[in-house]
């Protein structure tokens, strides 16, 4: 079985146009002990109408770097080095990282909006949902902005059309507190939210982390059900690799701070290049088959603070030799359109054929 | 413990929390076993009473009705001394690593006051001895580099291996493990299942695994049996490949079906078991009759909303179910291709 | 442990391990540089108030030829009503006022441990009674409690005062301590415990306590700030019996015996005032760097 073109449509028509391009990134943040490099020189793009994914454990980084795209870092974090561009629909270019606030407020929600990870959290607890549209809109929308006129009438059809297109009863909704709605209810709205003034971009933290399953099957649908309905590109952070199968064109795969791995879909899951992917691949169980025994990385993440030399993976990687403890390999070309931080991705990938053709 | 006995049996055992208009059944009539060595998974999503049954389990909660019996006799009816063995033979695990642990004391303090308070070891050498040993045992090496840490100072794997050991400080018999991997990073998950089955292998220890992933499940619980649960009473108990291989239940069907896999093809083009609503009813309101009728497929006016079906026996190979619709079904066979014709049905939100 | 052991070297390493807890206590506070000074300035005053009465001998006959006099070499901080240097009485009249202000505090901190521990523990209608009690205390006006209850009862000892400013500061705390256990209980590690069969007073005095441990040590150095003051103020206004020499006494004196009214006598009324806001000034300085002696997690590079 293959998955439909409309879902992985990069294979298809590769000269889509960029919405985003992050080149170089780097970000650090102060603590006590030291410096938390939690972004290190960081270089993906993301194309009209795709949905990446950014996957990561704890301390990969992933999320700093979804806030470093809207620019909505904590203060103790800095952009060091490298640039955030961001395509309009006019062709215009948006250097994200020079916005001054004003820019920003425009920019964020019109252009980019990011729904956050805790949805319960997020929503103000003794406003109802009504006004949490009608600040977002008042917030994000100037009076001679270009979206539209901030008419009461005009920000509520807005907000039915939103809450209607992520499946809730929207008449029911715009009148409850956040407490009266379901976790996942809750999370549709945040998605409502974030769609509202119908930006290029939708960047979605953990999007279903902490929901039931069930729960997180409908979310899934309604993200898969928006992204046929509207054509809107999106990336989304998430630890787990079963939504990045169920979602994604394509996948970041990062690790301490670095991505060690893009590749679409398919060459992510089912050819990967990188020691790392290949060990998260290996360690997660699956429902359908049989059993099949699960090998775990060996090791723990790395301290941010203080970083292992070399290859920052090489700690825990079986493929790791003298070269990888000295030099940091580069984001290698290893296809079209491919990349691979790994000096061994060659023989990880024929490691990694042999084992699955056996 | 004799071998003839189950290591633990729950009869129709309830619990309720609250009381007057605000009292929930958080577990309602549940009834299983495990024999000694065995392993039972239990399912369901937030609030279906799984962790409230393993503290119960392990006698952390007092159940408000039915009986439970361990090694074939009443908890209820054991004196001082028997409770307090029975309570160091039963351990558990926690979910979250960051709460399970004392953050104001070392590993050495919380790995060594079981060990001195039951008199497990006799001097100050032996009691390093066990504490290399243990820690060696949850695959923290070398133990020294971990024994003067404090919680803040591990990853949240290692914090979990903490707590396994603290486990097995009692040499316990039966382990309920609540969660215990699901909040550990994807990388480091599979390391602590496997710690947990090497104990189960080795040490022969019974094991009462509580998740809300169905493959988690699956990996650990392959040879023993899955139970499903929804708001608090049981709707499914089978063995393992039974459960995942054949679900009778429609619930356990949605479960199944819903679960993203991390395999692109597979779980884009996976048989999808709609509900009409994907919302769970608060314990508060338990809707009448079948308390999945609301959101179930299968749902017949007049047969699921009135009588809580009973959890009955399925087939021959002891396959357990609690369904209307499917226990008439198996009188009439052709039974259960109807739940696939009625995957399409419209959703209701 | 059931190490064999003879007596003596036992005591002796009883007395490592304590200078050993000493050692790490101090160098973890060294670290934050404004809470060590406030423990050195706290340590260096409360040492000189306990050791400057033994020795010296203060003069208490009166020297008329000496009244009011300002600052000058032979009166550091010039003289009092009654021609007596007033340095000299700085130097001996703290002892009675931090020797109150440390045991109201203790025991007040005690009571509150005490019964709010208790509180949450028995649960049920002890639990209401306590806290009632509590809250009780708490909206009584304790100052003009002190006041009538010094009036009628002869409170002349450090001791007995003590007792009263503790009866009337545990109310706070308790509830704080209370809710704190409340809470600490429910967590999983406790559970744990209670699974592992840990006796009871092992969960509540090496589990529970730990944790609150730093909110405690604050609350007492407070404490011990709130008993000064309350002291202080009793003493001002002549409702405690005045009885030998300290700041508080010192205040009362320069008040009542108009000693405002003299250009020279500024040191002498001040200088009471300074030391004792000095001294409340280190206290509330050292708690900063507490938290951190109590909480691993806190401790840098630990």
């Amino acid at each position: 079985m293959s998955i439909p073109a409309t879902e992985t449509g990069l294979r298809e028509t590769p000269e889509r146009e960029t919405v985003l391009a992050v080149k170089d990134l780097e970000v650090g943040y102060l603590a006590k002990r030291g410096i938390v490099h939690a972004v290190r020189g960081v270089t993906f793009d993301l194309k009209e109408g795709e949905t990446v994914a950014l996957i990561g454990e704890s301390g990969s980084g992933k999320t700093t770097l979804g806030l470093a795209l809207v620019r909505l870092l904590p203060g103790s974090a800095r952009v060091t080095n490298g640039e955030i561009l961001f395509y309009t629909e006019s062709g215009e270019e948006i250097p994200v990282t020079k916005l001054n606030d004003e820019q920003l407020r425009r920019f964020r929600w019109q252009e980019c909006a990011m729904v956050f990870q805790s949805a319960l959290n997020a929503l103000n607890p003794v406003m109802r949902i009504r006004d949490h549209f009608k600040d977002t809109w008042k917030a994000h929308v100037r009076a001679n902005g270009s979206k539209g006129d901030a008419s009461e009438r005009n920000v509520t059809a807005r907000a039915m059309e939103a809450l209607r297109l992520v499946q809730l009863d929207a008449e029911r909704v715009m009148r409850a507190f956040p407490h009266e709605l379901s976790g996942g209810m809750r999370q549709r709205v945040m998605i409502a939210l974030g769609l509202l003034l119908r930006p290029r971009v939708l960047i979605l933290d953990e999007p279903t982390t902490a929901l039931d399953v069930i729960t997180q099957r409908a979310i899934i649908e309604v993200i898969r059900d928006l992204r046929k309905k509207l054509s809107f590109s999106m990336i989304f952070i998430s630890h787990d690799l079963s939504l990045a199968a169920e979602l994604a064109d394509r996948v970041v795969t990062m690790y301490a701070g670095r991505v060690v791995e893009i590749a679409d879909i398919k060459d992510a899951f089912y050819h990967p290049r990188h020691p790392y992917t290949v060990g998260l691949l290996r360690s997660v169980p699956t429902l359908v088959g049989d059993r099949q025994e699960l090998a775990s990385i060996p090791g723990s993440p790395p301290d941010m603070i203080d970083l292992p030399s070399g290859c920052k993976f090489h700690p825990r990687c079986p493929y790791a030799t003298d070269k990888c403890r000295m030099e940091e390999p580069p984001l290698i070309e290893v296809g079209p359109g491919r990349g691979s931080a790994c000096w061994h991705w060659e023989k990880v990938g024929a490691d990694w054929e042999a084992g699955t053709n056996e | 413990m004799s071998d003839q006995h189950h290591a633990i049996e729950f009869q129709h055992v309830s619990r309720t929390f609250g009381h007057g208009k605000n009292r929930i059944y958080a577990v309602q009539d549940v009834s299983f076993t495990i024999s000694p060595g065995r392993v039972l998974c239990l399912v369901g999503e937030s609030g279906c009473g799984k962790s409230t049954t393993g503290k119960m389990v392990a006698g952390l909660l007092k159940p408000s009705g039915g009986r439970i019996l361990y090694g074939g006799r009443d908890v209820a009816t054991l004196s001082d001394a028997e409770t307090k063995y029975f309570r160091r033979t039963v351990q558990i695990i926690h979910q979250d690593p960051y709460a399970s642990l004392n953050p104001v004391r070392s590993v050495r303090q919380t790995l060594s006051a079981p060990l001195l308070r039951h008199k497990m070891v006799k001097n100050r050498l032996e009691l390093n001895n066990r504490l290399h040993d243990l820690l060696m045992q949850v695959s923290l090496t070398p133990p020294s580099d971990f024994l003067e840490k404090y919680p803040h100072q591990l990853s949240g794997g290692q914090r979990q291996r903490v707590a396994i050991a603290r486990a097995l400080t009692v040499q316990p018999e039966f382990i309920v493990a609540d969660e215990a991997v699901s909040s550990v990073d994807v990388s480091l998950r599979a390391s602590l299942l496997n710690i947990l089955l090497d104990l189960q292998h080795r040490l022969g220890v019974t094991f009462l695994m509580i998740t809300h992933d169905l493959a988690v499940a699956k990996y650990f619980g392959w040879n023993g049996q899955i139970g499903v649960m929804y708001l608090g009473r049981m709707v499914e108990l089978a063995d393992t490949v039974k459960v995942l291989g054949d679900p009778v239940h429609p619930y356990t069907r949605a479960l199944i079906s819903s679960l993203p896999e991390a395999d692109p093809d597979k779980t884009r083009t996976k048989e999808r078991l709609e509900l009409r609503s994907p919302d769970i009813p608060s314990l508060l309101r338990v809707p009448p009759g079948c308390s999945f009728h609301p959101r179930c497929p299968l749902y017949e006016e007049g047969l699921c909303d009135v009588q809580v079906p009973p959890l009955d026996v399925y087939s021959s190979d002891g396959h357990k179910a609690a369904c209307w619709v499917m226990a008439r079904e198996l009188q009439q066979p052709r039974a259960r291709d109807r739940i696939g014709e009625q995957g399409v049905e419209e959703r209701a939100i | 442990m059931a190490v064999a052991a003879s007596a003596p070297t036992r005591a002796l390493g009883i007395v490592g391990g304590v200078l050993v807890w000493c050692g790490t206590t101090i160098r973890i506070m060294a670290r934050n540089k404004a809470g060590f000074i406030g423990f050195i300035i706290v340590a260096v005053m409360t040492i000189e108030a306990f050791i400057a009465p033994i020795f010296i001998n203060f003069n208490t006959a009166a020297d008329v030829n000496a009244i009011y006099q300002g600052p000058s070499l032979h009166h550091l901080l010039g003289t009092d009503s009654e021609g007596r240097d007033v340095f000299t009485q700085i130097l001996v009249g703290g002892q009675d006022i931090l020797e109150v202000g440390y045991l109201a505090s203790a025991f007040g901190t005690f009571l509150a441990i005490l019964l709010g521990i208790l509180s949450a523990y028995a649960g049920g209608w002890l639990d209401t009674f306590l806290t009632w009690v509590a809250d009780v205390f708490l909206t009584l006006p304790t100052f003009a409690i002190y006041a009538v209850i010094a009036g009628t009862v002869h409170l002349n000892s450090n001791v007995a005062l003590a007792i009263l400013i503790a009866v009337f500061s545990w109310a706070g705390l308790m509830r704080a301590i209370r809710s704190q256990v409340l809470s600490l209980r429910e967590r999983d590690f406790i559970e744990a415990a209670r699974a592992l069969d840990l006796s009871l007073p092992h969960i509540i005095f090496k589990e529970l306590a730990p944790n609150m441990a730093p909110y405690i040590a604050i609350h007492f150095v407070i404490g011990i700030t709130a008993a000064m003051y309350a002291e202080v103020g009793l003493l001002l206004l002549g409702i405690v019996p005045l009885s030998g020499q300290n700041w508080g006494v010192m205040l009362n004196f320069a008040w009542t015996r108009g000693a405002i009214f003299y250009s020279g006598s500024l040191s002498y009324i001040l200088s009471p005032m300074a030391v004792i806001v000095i001294f409340q000034l280190a206290l509330i300085v050292w708690t900063r760097s507490l938290s951190e002696v109590f909480d691993p997690r806190l401790r840098r590079g630990a």
